[in-house]
């Protein structure tokens, strides 16, 4: 139990850290209607962890590789035969689950940590986590201040944005492969199986109340930064697993929301 | 003076022959209206002078790259949260440009009140009904100043009354235009060029259908028909 207490500065840290991801992701995410892609992405990196575990490789770095992988493919196929990509999409999300469960079996005796990166272990987060994390999210902050503008017109109408002479292609591959880092970045924390989940509810919540993609972002984070906080709370209280919680209350939300014409 | 020069262009997708062997010159301040039947290749002409999809064979010039382009399908997600000011500023985008400045602001208000829709710029898109989307299109075409500007059924789904608005500002907009429609009846005011494409083009000099009004009103039956076979006859 007295770990614990030392674990918790980690959690927060992480809950807002991922927030700002959720913020600018989750809502790049909802308004390309890719939540499907990203779950590929998502589910597909478990090849990268179980790669990673039989080659003994740094799990993090190697997932980042591999999901950075699955994002190109996904860009190339969607770019390339847009009304058959979802085939494809779905080939993706298995075939990484299943390169992931081939070699995790052939690792003898590690099931026990594959279970946390598939549900996510937020009060377990460790100093090397939270410094991905800080890394991702520089990048995103960057990617977004300077591309705003540009990625809201191709996730509008990728028609205008080509006569207007922007590289649609390299947008939106830029775009995957954020979301891949974003992935990683949270596996730790929220799980393969529900990143999905945690990052498209606060958008599509946030959608509904605002404007702007701008405000929906902001909008969506201090969502985010709730559901999570108090997912924690909750879960401490009832002694229950953290992750499921946040995605419990987050759900809640989500469909209240469903009321909201 | 010669904006596009289109020469012997034929184009198909995978196998399927769509359009065959097309010659047109379109030159400053012309306003052509292309018609024919779904499926007969409109679209797909409109997008090659876009430069979307490459012809199969023959050439394409074009003597400008300022091109303006008003959507066939309303094909964006109505639930993206933006307003109208934010969509027509995207015409202002460019490959290197990221930011938008005071007279991006300038000319975006301009260009809505053009189309008036200026009372409307801070409402959410998806408030706005078919007509008044259509018109925010136009103008986010339109803030780029372009020389030509690229219209694929601008009125496809809007009511009379909106289609006849529409109508009257292209025509009071002082530039080429080429303009895919269906709605002769409003189309020929201040058309000079008609081209019907059905695989393969046919120009008519706007004044020609003015001969096939009757009592001055315009052919009804099967109007867009009734063109083709004029020209034939005439041939
Ligand atoms: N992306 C595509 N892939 C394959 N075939 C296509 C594609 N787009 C159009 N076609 C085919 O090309 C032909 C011409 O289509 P196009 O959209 O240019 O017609 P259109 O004249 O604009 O029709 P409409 O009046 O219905 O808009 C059609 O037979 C269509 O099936
Ligand atoms: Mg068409």
């Amino acid at each position: 139990m007295i770990d614990i207490i030392t674990l918790i500065p980690n959690s927060f840290y992480a809950s807002f850290l991922i927030s700002i991801a959720v913020a600018i992701m989750g809502s790049l995410i909802v308004i390309n209607k890719s939540s499907f892609i990203a779950g590929s992405i998502a589910h597909g990196s478990f090849g990268g962890i179980g790669l990673a575990i039989y080659f003994s490789l740094p799990i993090l770095l190697m997932t980042s590789v591999f999901a950075v992988f699955l994002a190109l493919i996904l860009s190339y196929i969607s770019l390339k035969i847009p009304h058959r990509s979802d085939a494809v999409i779905g080939a993706v999300w298995a075939v990484g689950m299943s390169v992931g469960i081939l070699f995790s079996e052939l690792t003898p005796g590690y099931n026990a940590g594959l279970i946390s990166y598939l549900f996510g272990s937020i009060l377990t987060i460790s100093n090397e986590d939270i410094y991905m994390m800080i890394g991702v999210d520089t990048l995103l902050i960057i990617f977004i201040s300077i591309l705003y503008n540009q990625i809201l017109l191709i996730s509008y109408d990728k028609e205008f944005a080509k006569v207007r002479g922007l590289n649609v292609g390299f947008l939106y591959t830029l775009l995957l492969v954020l979301i891949s880092l974003t992935v990683v970045m949270s596996v730790r924390a929220i799980g393969l199986i529900l990143i999905i989940a945690m990052f498209t509810m606060p958008p599509f919540i946030a959608e509904k109340f605002t404007k702007s993609l701008k405000g929906m972002m902001i909008l969506s984070g201090i969502l985010s930064a709730i559901f999570m906080i108090s997912g924690i709370f909750i879960s401490f209280y009832f002694d229950i697993s953290a992750t499921a919680t946040i995605i419990l209350v987050a759900t809640t939300f989500f469909f209240l929301s469903l009321f909201k014409k | 003076m010669n904006l596009i020069e289109i020469k012997n262009v034929s184009f198909s997708y995978n196998d399927e022959l769509v359009l065959k062997n097309i010659n047109l010159t379109i030159k400053k301040n012309d306003y052509l209206a292309v018609i024919g039947p779904n499926g007969g290749g409109k679209s797909t002409f409109v997008k090659l002078i876009l430069g979307f999809i490459k012809p199969t064979k023959g050439s394409i010039k074009l003597h400008t790259q300022k091109l303006g382009y008003v959507p066939q399908y309303t094909n964006f997600s109505l639930d993206i949260p933006i307003t109208v000011l934010d969509v027509v500023l995207q015409g202002r985008i460019k490959k290197y440009k990221f930011f938008y400045n005071e007279e991006d602001k300038k000319e975006v208000y301009e260009k809505l009140k053009l189309v008036k829709m200026y009372e409307y710029k801070d409402k959410k898109i998806s408030e706005l009904s078919g007509g008044q989307r259509q018109r925010v299109l136009i103008a986010r075409a339109m803030v780029s100043n372009p020389d030509v500007l690229i219209l694929d059924e601008p009125t496809s789904a809007i009511d009379p009354q909106g289609q006849k608005e529409i109508y009257d500002i292209l025509k009071s907009l002082n530039i080429t235009k080429i303009m895919i429609s269906h709605d002769l009846n409003f189309l020929l005011e201040g058309v000079n060029k008609v081209a019907w494409i059905s695989k393969t083009l046919v120009l008519h000099d706007a004044p020609d259908l003015h001969l096939h009004r009757k009592d001055g009103h315009f052919c009804e039956i099967d109007f867009i028909n009734e063109v083709h076979k004029c020209k034939v006859s005439n041939d």
